[in-house]
């Protein structure tokens, strides 16, 4: 069953004179409870389709469907609600609060949506994190691994649908940056969400179970793991 | 490439012109913090120059005026110092028009050369006569001799030619060429214009010194005085006594009358407090040294405010510098480079932005003093202009510089990641909240990081908190001098005598002499330009009491001399004398009155006065005791009484030129006897009545003429009583601003009332208030139609309309002032405030991208920064209003200790207005900004840092 779906989706930007069309023309679905990879060198259009996809860009023409509802007809608060209740995204830049403690980044998301943190939850998201000594610091004190793992927890916080993770171990150092995505990998298993990972590293592709190779704005191969 | 091109000019001019927007807005908050300074402190110097000059030219710049100068030798006075400088101005006739009449006319003098500027005549059009035939009026002389005359036009005057005091019986026709206009003198148009001419008369028309007196003519010398000393009480004393001992030693002086004026010569003092006739110049000394304090206080708050305003320009893109000085840095560039790249930039804005402000503060002040109003004339304080300008600058220097050169000294990368604040971040330990609302905890941690900021902005509020709460009250005091129940007409009918004869029946003088009956006011009230008119009555009323007088009625008739014990008094060498004289002694009067009229029962001598219920109804607020009930007094069934709650006398021991021990008591009613005043402690007592109580009243009246009453006369025979029981109704204890005088220990009521006490009483005074729309031939008019009234019945007309149309045109600009800079002031704050919320909202894109990307709305975005805005403004408005209360009362303090006069009120109000309509303009521009970002997408907030 696809929980997420794009139709003859384009993002165009305008650069100086030119216009770019970073996503041209993608109609792909994904899979509830998939890994998907998206992959590409770098100005392909990857991270224009992450974020097109996550509502957190407007698409130029074409829909995305989520649960098979256009996003073209919801409107900014309900954007806002779907991605606090729905979506959990992981940046490459961790995006932290700077002012938040890390339980407060954690639970921020609950929090918006003003409703009851579900201790036990979140008490096993941390757990499998590794965050558990880390939680009363603010995110200046940490490192960045330690940072994205919260980073991380924050997306899991609402029991999303969907991770939209966009180059999750850009920033980090190889060990860190493997502990991430394994962890990025189990959780999604353990909470059977869908992960949606944008990469261009080759090695961080190949972990998941479907890859999909932009170039150009366009899907230039969509293989899944052991096809 | 061109090496050489890439000068430190070249990239200061570089980095403005590549954020032009960001750096237009810095430039628009210098300049509005400079202006705010500049701009205040410019108009407040500028207008205290208007002022002043307006004063002067009311006034008079010379210390003392002396009429009937010609018998006195300044030169003497010179040699003993006394006086400084004098000059003449030389009355050789005296004109009017023969349509209004003698009393509309005036002095006609021409003025030696040093006179004019000692008198400061102005000139409101024209110019002043050169040559014979040539003549000047002040503007209301003009009016009030109905001349209808413009520049150039011919006037024709009825002259009378000045002889020793008095004048020569013919008169001439003279006629003029009317060449100038001048400003009135405040002698002029606030004074008893309808007494003998020749007194207290100040010139209102100038001639040209070519100008001729009649043959058989004496000129009259009016001199304009200097003192050596300071233009005090002391000063002119000594100056008064010297014209004295030499008129005396002329054999010039009549001895008996030297203690109420000096004749022949006559000295008006305009510059003092001796003898003025207008309460405007009271206090003046007092008035100068509050409004200096105020002064310093304004100038701090707003250098400081300006200063803040400021930095706060120079900290909207400080983070972005200072990455700009990480990457320069990071290039390979040095300090010393560094500095002079920020230090070019930041002399490149000072230029952009000192003359800029100045200019507009100029031109700002110059088109609001245009606006104060008809004599208000634009002199611009430069030096007022020139330091604010020199303060702007280094202040624009130092808030551009010192965060810079604080950048430039941590390593690149730090400056880039803004390490002050992850190193405040990573130091500050903060507990974690397991429920909370995003919005407010988000709000209330910015807060925390971002303190400076917040003190900013408070410092702003306090500023305008303060500015407005003084400013009001300023206003609202001078308002409320000129507004006054007592001080609020256009022109007074004011008998010269009243119920004076005697001081325990209403004899016939006082009683009927007056034509003023209730007849002759309705007709003044159905003038066309009249709006009210309003009438005083007074008469002598005893207070008759059931059992013993009370310590407080006997200390009472102390005070004020009445009928209790004074007259037998010799000397008194002894405390027990002096008690005894003032709570036992009682004199033959008094005795008699008891005995005979009074059935053996003590009394106490007091007044009823009357007035209009509108007047009575003003005196509800000083009510201490009961309440004013209108339909009461008009029925006699009530009575106000006004008696201060506490009386109290004291001792003074002092040793005259001999040696000799004195005794002097002294009784104060305004607070009873402290035991700090009273080395000889006295007794203080406490007023008995209340509210409710009912007293004995007596009116007593007889035919009897003052003239008539010898002291072998203590009773006329033909004394009436009119017995009456009254109820006291309110009692008021102090009435502020009494300038009509009403002394304490008296009764008073309507003029409905009064018919109860004494039946058709005439009218003592009346006071009549024109509409306010009337203008200055309106008052020629008037005063013609009134003198009518005045001809031959003692009475005199007291004009008002030209000194308050003045006082008006006072008021009104010092409202624009006021206005003005809470307006600037406000403009500023909401800039300073908005600049502040648009630095923190454009420094946190990425945070509001990030809060978006979770979910977070518009509203809870917009509800985070407006919970920082509101605890901005309650931390400013606590910090304002409890720096305004605590400045107040130290002032309030400080003017009680060392006697000054500070009756500013405290006045929040306005404040509180200001601050809500700033918290409205800052949300408005806050949403709007929150809204801005919404616009963007996600990602590009996140991006874009």
């Amino acid at each position: 069953m696809n929980i997420i779906e794009c139709v003859d989706l384009r993002k165009e930007y305008l650069s100086g004179e030119n216009i770019v069309n970073a996503v041209d023309g993608i109609t792909v679905a994904f899979e509830q409870g998939e890994f998907c990879a998206v992959t590409g060198p770098s100005g392909s259009g990857k991270s224009t389709l992450l974020h097109v996809l996550s509502s957190l860009e407007n698409p130029t023409s074409g829909d995305v469907i989520y649960n098979g509802k256009k996003l073209s007809g919801y409107n900014d608060n309900q954007l806002s609600v779907l991605r606090r209740r729905r979506f959990g995204f992981v940046f490459q830049a961790y995006n932290l609060v700077q002012e938040l403690t890390g339980y407060e980044n954690i639970v921020l998301p609950v929090m918006l949506d003003k409703k009851k943190v579900d201790e036990a939850y979140i008490n096993k998201v941390i757990d499998v994190l590794g965050i558990g000594d880390r939680l009363e610091h603010l995110p200046s004190a940490l490192s960045g691994g330690q940072q994205q793992r919260i980073a991380i927890a924050r997306a899991l916080a609402n029991k999303p649908s969907i991770l939209f993770a966009d180059e999750p171990t850009g920033n980090l150092d190889g060990k860190s940056g493997r502990e991430v995505l394994s962890l990025l990998k189990y959780v999604s298993k353990e909470f059977g969400i869908t992960l949606i990972l944008v990469t261009h590293d080759l090695n961080v592709a190949e972990q998941a179970e479907r890859i999909i190779s932009i170039e150009d704005g366009k899907i230039v191969r969509d293989t899944k793991a052991g096809v | 490439m061109n090496k050489k091109r890439l000068t430190v000019n070249r990239l200061a001019m570089g980095n403005l012109k590549a954020r032009k927007k960001q750096y237009t807005l810095m430039i628009i908050g210098i300049v509005l913090a400079m202006i705010f300074s500049s701009g205040v402190m410019f108009f407040v110097f500028s207008a205290l120059s208007s002022f002043n000059e307006l004063d002067k030219l009311s006034f008079g710049n010379q210390d003392a005026v002396l009429m009937n100068a010609q018998y006195y030798n300044f030169d003497r006075a010179i040699e003993n110092d006394l006086i400084d400088d004098y000059s003449f101005a030389h009355a050789i006739g005296y004109g009017y028009n023969e349509e209004t009449g003698e009393e509309s006319g005036s002095l006609m003098a021409w003025y030696d050369e040093d006179a004019y500027e000692l008198s400061y005549v102005g000139l409101r059009e024209g110019r002043y006569p050169e040559k014979a035939g040539e003549i000047a009026f002040e503007r209301d002389a003009l009016v009030r001799m109905k001349l209808n005359a413009q520049i150039g036009d011919k006037i024709t005057l009825t002259v009378k030619t000045p002889k020793s005091e008095n004048y020569l019986s013919e008169t001439v026709e003279k006629t003029y060429t009317l060449v100038g206009i001048l400003h009135d003198k405040r002698s002029n148009i606030e004074s008893e214009f309808s007494l003998n001419i020749d007194q207290f008369e100040y010139p209102a028309i100038m001639l040209s010194a070519e100008e001729k007196i009649e043959n058989g003519g004496e000129e009259r010398l009016v001199a304009f005085i200097d003192f050596a000393g300071k233009d005090d009480f002391n000063t002119q004393w000594h100056i008064k006594e010297a014209i004295i001992a030499e008129m005396e030693e002329r054999g010039l002086v009549d001895n008996e009358a030297v203690n109420s004026t000096v004749p022949p010569s006559k000295i008006l003092y305009f510059n003092g407090d001796t003898h003025i006739s207008t309460q405007s110049l009271q206090n003046t000394e007092e008035n100068i040294r509050m409004t200096t304090i105020l002064a310093v206080v304004l100038t701090t708050v707003l250098l400081l405010a300006s200063c803040v305003g400021i930095v706060n320009a120079f900290n909207s893109n400080l983070q972005e510098r200072r990455k700009q000085i990480g990457m320069l840095r990071a290039v390979g560039a040095t300090k010393q480079q560094i500095v002079k790249v920020f230090g070019r930039e930041a002399i490149i804005i000072s230029l952009c932005a000192t003359p800029l402000s100045l200019l507009i503060s100029y031109f700002a002040v110059k088109i609001i003093i245009g606006f104060m109003g008809e004599g208000f004339v634009f002199i611009p304080e430069w030096w007022v202009l020139i330091v604010c300008g020199l303060f702007g600058i280094i202040c624009v220097m130092a808030a551009a510089l010192i965060p810079l050169i604080r950048a430039s000294a941590v390593s690149p990368m730090q400056a880039i990641r803004n390490i002050d604040y992850s190193r405040k971040m990573k130091n500050k330990r903060v507990k974690s909240q397991t429920k909370f609302n995003a919005p407010n905890l988000i709000a209330s941690r910015n807060l925390m990081f971002r303190k400076g900021r917040q003190i900013g902005v408070s410092f702003i509020l306090v500023a305008t908190i303060i500015i407005s709460g003084f400013g009001f009250a300023f206003i609202e005091k001078e308002a409320e001098r000129m507004n006054s129940f007592y001080n609020d007409f256009d022109y007074a009918f004011e008998s010269s005598g009243g119920t004076v004869g005697s001081d325990i029946f209403n004899c016939k003088w006082g009683v009927k002499y007056s034509d003023f009956s209730e007849s002759v006011k309705q007709e003044i009230l159905s003038l066309p330009y009249v709006k009210t008119v309003g009438g005083i009555k007074t008469c002598m009323a005893n207070i008759v009491f059931d059992g013993e007088n009370s310590d407080y009625m006997r200390l009472m008739s102390m005070y004020y001399g009445n009928s209790y014990g004074r007259y037998e008094t010799e000397s008194i060498d002894t405390y027990e004398e002096y008690v005894n004289q003032l709570t036992k002694t009682k004199n033959k009067r008094y005795l008699a009155f008891s005995n005979e009229v009074f059935g053996g029962k003590e009394f106490y001598s007091s007044d009823i006065h009357s007035f209009e219920p509108s007047d009575i109804e003003e005196i509800e607020k000083y009510v201490t005791d009961g309440k004013i009930d209108i339909d009461k007094l008009n029925s006699g069934e009530e009575i106000i009484l006004f008696a201060p709650q506490k009386i109290g006398y004291r001792f003074e021991h002092y040793e005259n030129e001999n040696g000799e021990g004195l005794i002097s008591g002294i009784i104060d009613i305004s607070d009873g006897i402290k035991e700090e005043d009273a080395p000889y402690i006295g007794e203080t007592a406490e007023l008995s009545y209340k509210a409710g109580d009912v007293v004995n009243i007596s009116v007593l009246s007889s035919d009897i003429t003052p003239q008539e009453l010898t002291d072998e006369v203590i009773i006329p025979d033909d004394i009436k009583a009119n017995n009456k029981q009254v109820k006291i109704g309110a009692i008021v204890n102090s009435i502020p601003q009494n300038s009509r005088w009403v002394q304490e220990m008296n009764f008073l009521t309507t003029n409905s009332g009064m018919n109860h006490f004494y039946e058709n009483h005439p009218y003592l005074n009346m006071y009549i208030t024109l509409k306010n729309d009337c203008t200055e031939e309106v008052d020629g008019e008037m005063t013609y139609i009134l003198n009518q009234y005045t001809s031959g019945n003692g009475y005199r007309i007291y004009s008002k309309f030209q000194s308050n149309q003045e006082k008006r045109n006072t008021i009104f600009a010092l409202y624009i002032i006021i206005i003005s800079v809470v307006v600037l002031f406000f403009s500023t704050a909401a800039s300073i405030i908005n600049n502040s919320l648009t630095a923190q909202i454009r420094e946190s894109k990425r945070e509001i991208g990030t809060l978006r990307a979770v979910g977070a709305s518009a509203k809870e975005l917009t509800q985070s920064y407006f919970r920082q805005l509101l605890s901005m403004f309650g931390w400013g408005c606590a910090a304002g209003f409890g720096l305004y209360t605590v400045l107040w009362i130290i002032m309030y303090f400080v003017a009680k200790s060392t006697d000054m006069s500070f009756d500013y009120k405290y006045q929040i109000w306005q404040a509180a207005l200001i601050c809500i309509a700033l918290l409205a303009v800052c949300f408005v521009n806050l949403y709007s900004k929150v809204k801005k970002q919404m616009k963007y997408s996600i990602v590009e907030n996140i991006r874009e840092l």
